[in-house]
């Protein structure tokens, strides 16, 4: 029986290492990042015409079409009614925009953690971030602060932001950061944050509070207006462009905190620093749509699946799959029992819960998959 | 990732994929709704609406009372295990089993709000044990200023056990385990379901049965049965212009808007008022867009939520651009009724029927006053 000795790898053969795994120019790569981005592409156009055109208000597609370029030229157009302008361009846009922008700041979050963390199983809902998000947003609401649209998104961030450091500050030891450590700390915050949560609804002594924050909680996007989509879209496009700017670095990290470090990362900061944008990414969606799991967990890894560990694909790709999903969910979501409707916190689980487990038994068989 | 690792990830989103589609289309032919809130919990902050003056009814048929009351009515009462027994010891029959009871008893305990309202209108107060402190909420209770002298408790059952009732009467919608509890604690208890009808008059019969007010049932459920008769007399007589915009939609906006669909009380609310309910598609309270909203176009809106917050969710109504071609919107028929007459489980959902009836047919009711249901008065 042969037995396999592992060499002793030097710091050199791992910067060779990394510049193989990872290198700066291949057009078979590139070639394969600009197919996968111009295929979710369309997919997402498709899906957009499907959850435009589609709810308990019947509009022609012809309609559908011409509601929205008149929301785009601003001229009037025949045969569409004014409740159907209204629909399409009221309810309709905005709530798919909101949908997008929520998947793609909670895939590119999850994204960010899997890099930072160095594993799989991170994601926003997981490490405590969306709880602190709540958190956040629930005092708020708890307070009766909600005069300004920005003081519960405030609130959120700032919840998502204090959760995850000290996340991070419980599994930063002794100069070094364990990736267990830092997963059962979230754990450990998310709990802390989950009851905290609880115990602000049960204090709370204005029923319709508590049952606004209780359904909240539950993650959804009824009642988008145009106001809340302008104001989390550019935290979101902005979030996703300094994440796309930073993938390399994050692929870096990925080959262990003395290697980053070797190759010019100034890895605590670095880590911090991705750390506050997956937060405001969390936080800022959180806000708007209440808690929902799994997307952070589930679209990154299987673009992973497809494309490999390279964060400069995995980046940009999982953001747009996120949007894909968020919107597709929540298109079920409205339309599954038509007229009444699904939260799509519930759409998401259904289907992040079982990708969990497979994720996790099948961690087990492939720890590669980084 | 070798070859076996990739079909053990096949085999994975396999099997996936499966568990997703079986559990979409579970959800699509769902025939289990979500569970409606009954009775409210805890207690609110929210400023009481103003108190409507009762008058006198002019329409409304005064409760008959004979000299010797006809107790028929408790011939065909489920629960009732002999009917024609109205002597002690007496037995019951609910879904926790039978039970016997020697004598009226002294002090009763009603854990939801509709029996407690039932209660309340069938014996004094001194023998109602404790109530809760939403039973207290003049905004959803139909006993607020009832229930002052009542000992008020908590929701720990062992504070129940603890007042040593003679019997204890809940719903449907109490958890089996606190339902263990009593029973392991030998008090007798009656589960019986507040089916949403309006008036619920076997329920009003059972608790009087229970309770040994078997005359003060006769009169409750003839006075609801009179009063829903007078409605229907007055509504049969709308004239088919009257007829024709009695579609009628009843929302609450808890962050999301709720509608009252088919089998809730409001929709028997809204067809005992001689309207059709426009949610009728949907079962039970569900969740709904604003778009459907306006895919149903009712022509009547009825907001069954505290005055406060329902008179900022109107506003949100009436300004929405997607409604704004609503029948509700266009002849301004969006209201917010007093939700203690829409969202209990008790005969008090009588009242939320004149309500609604006179709002859909106002000439027919111009001349009518409607009055609120008359305590238990031991005189």
């Amino acid at each position: 029986m042969r037995m396999r000795i592992r060499p002793q790898i030097s710091i050199a053969d791992h910067t060779l290492s990394a510049l193989r795994i990872f290198p700066r120019t291949d057009s078979s790569v590139v070639r394969k990042a600009v197919f996968g981005a111009l295929l979710l592409g369309a997919l997402i156009a498709v899906a957009i015409a499907i959850a435009v055109s589609t709810g308990p208000v019947e509009i022609p597609l012809p309609n559908t079409v011409r509601a929205i370029l008149t929301s785009i030229s601003g001229e009037a157009a025949a045969d569409v009614t004014s409740t159907q302008q209204a629909v399409i361009e009221n309810v309709r846009l905005p709530r798919v925009v909101m949908a997008l922008s929520v998947g793609m700041a909670l895939a590119v979050a999850g994204t960010i953690m899997q890099a930072i963390f160095r594993n799989p199983l991170a994601d926003p809902g997981i490490v405590g971030t969306s709880g602190g998000g709540a958190l956040g947003a629930v005092i708020m609401i708890a307070l009766g602060i909600t005069g300004s649209i920005f003081w519960i998104p405030a609130a959120s961030i700032l919840g998502s932001m204090i959760a995850l450091l000290a996340v991070f500050a419980i599994a930063f030891v002794g100069g070094r950061m364990s990736v267990a450590a830092l997963l059962l700390a979230g754990v450990a915050i998310g709990s802390m944050t989950g009851a905290a949560v609880s115990a602000t609804i049960l204090t709370t002594d204005n029923f319709t509070s508590q049952r606004e924050m209780l359904f909240w909680l539950a993650g959804g996007f009824e009642g988008t207006t145009w106001t809340s989509v302008r104001v989390i879209a550019p935290f979101v496009l902005i979030g996703s462009i300094a994440a796309i700017v930073t993938s390399r670095d994050m692929n870096l990290l990925l080959l262990g905190d003395d290697e980053a470090r070797s190759l010019g990362i100034n890895v605590v900061p670095f880590r911090i620093g991705m750390i506050l944008l997956a937060a405001v990414l969390t936080g800022i969606a959180v806000a708007f749509s209440g808690i929902i799991s799994f997307v952070g967990l589930i679209v990154p890894h299987a673009i992973r699946l497809v494309t490999g560990p390279d964060h400069r694909h995995v980046v940009i790709l999982s953001a747009l799959a996120g949007a894909l999903f968020m919107l597709l969910a929540d298109t079920v979501a409205r339309t599954v029992i038509s007229p009444a409707e699904l939260r799509v916190g519930i759409i998401t689980a259904i289907v992040g819960g079982p990708a969990f487990i497979v994720l996790l038994l099948t961690t087990r068989t492939n720890r590669s998959s980084l | 990732m070798n070859v076996s690792q990739n079909l053990t990830t096949l085999r994975a989103l396999t099997l996936l994929l499966a568990i997703c589609s079986v559990t979409l289309i579970a959800i699509a032919c769902a025939s289990d709704p979500p569970t409606p809130t009954p009775t409210p919990v805890p207690p609110t902050a929210t400023p009481v609406p103003p108190t409507p003056t009762p008058v006198p009814p002019t329409a409304t048929p005064q409760p008959t009372s004979t000299p010797e009351p006809d107790y028929s009515a408790y011939a065909d009462v489920p629960g009732i295990v002999d009917p024609t027994n109205f002597g002690w010891p007496r037995e019951l029959e609910s879904s926790e089993g039978r039970i016997t009871l020697t004598e009226p008893p002294a002090v009763a305990h009603f854990a939801s709000l509709g029996h407690a309202e039932i209660a309340f209108g069938l014996i004094d107060p001194s023998r109602v044990a404790a109530a809760y402190s939403f039973f207290a909420d003049p905004e959803g209770s139909n006993i607020a200023e009832l229930v002052d002298d009542v000992p008020m408790i908590g929701f720990e059952p062992e504070e129940v056990v603890a007042l040593e009732p003679d019997v204890i009467v809940l719903s449907k919608f109490t958890n089996p385990d606190l339902v263990a509890v009593f029973v392991e604690a030998e008090i007798p208890v009656l589960r019986t379901a507040l089916a949403g009808n309006s008036g619920d008059i076997p329920n009003i019969l059972l608790m009087a049965y229970l309770l040994g007010a078997e005359d003060r049932g006769i009169e409750l459920a003839s006075e609801v049965g009179a009063r829903l008769e007078a409605v229907q007399e007055r509504v049969h007589h709308a004239t088919s212009e009257e007829r024709a915009l009695t579609t009628v939609l009843a929302l609450s906006e808890y962050g999301d808007i709720w509608a009252a669909g088919a089998g809730s009380n409001v929709d028997s609310i809204i067809k005992d008022a001689g309207g059709s309910n426009a949610a009728a598609e949907i079962d039970n309270f569900q969740q709904i867009s604003i778009e459907s909203v306006a895919a149903m176009n009712p022509d009547m809106i009825i907001i069954t939520q505290p005055m406060e917050s329902g008179l900022m969710f109107a506003e949100k109504l009436k300004e929405s651009p997607v409604l704004q071609d609503v029948g509700a919107i266009l002849n301004d028929q969006v209201h917010v009724v007093a939700t203690r007459h829409f969202t209990t489980l008790s005969h008090w959902n009588v009242r939320g029927v004149e309500t609604l009836a006179k709002m859909l047919y106002p000439e027919e009711f111009a001349d009518v006053e409607f009055e609120d249901f008359k305590p238990f008065d031991s005189e």
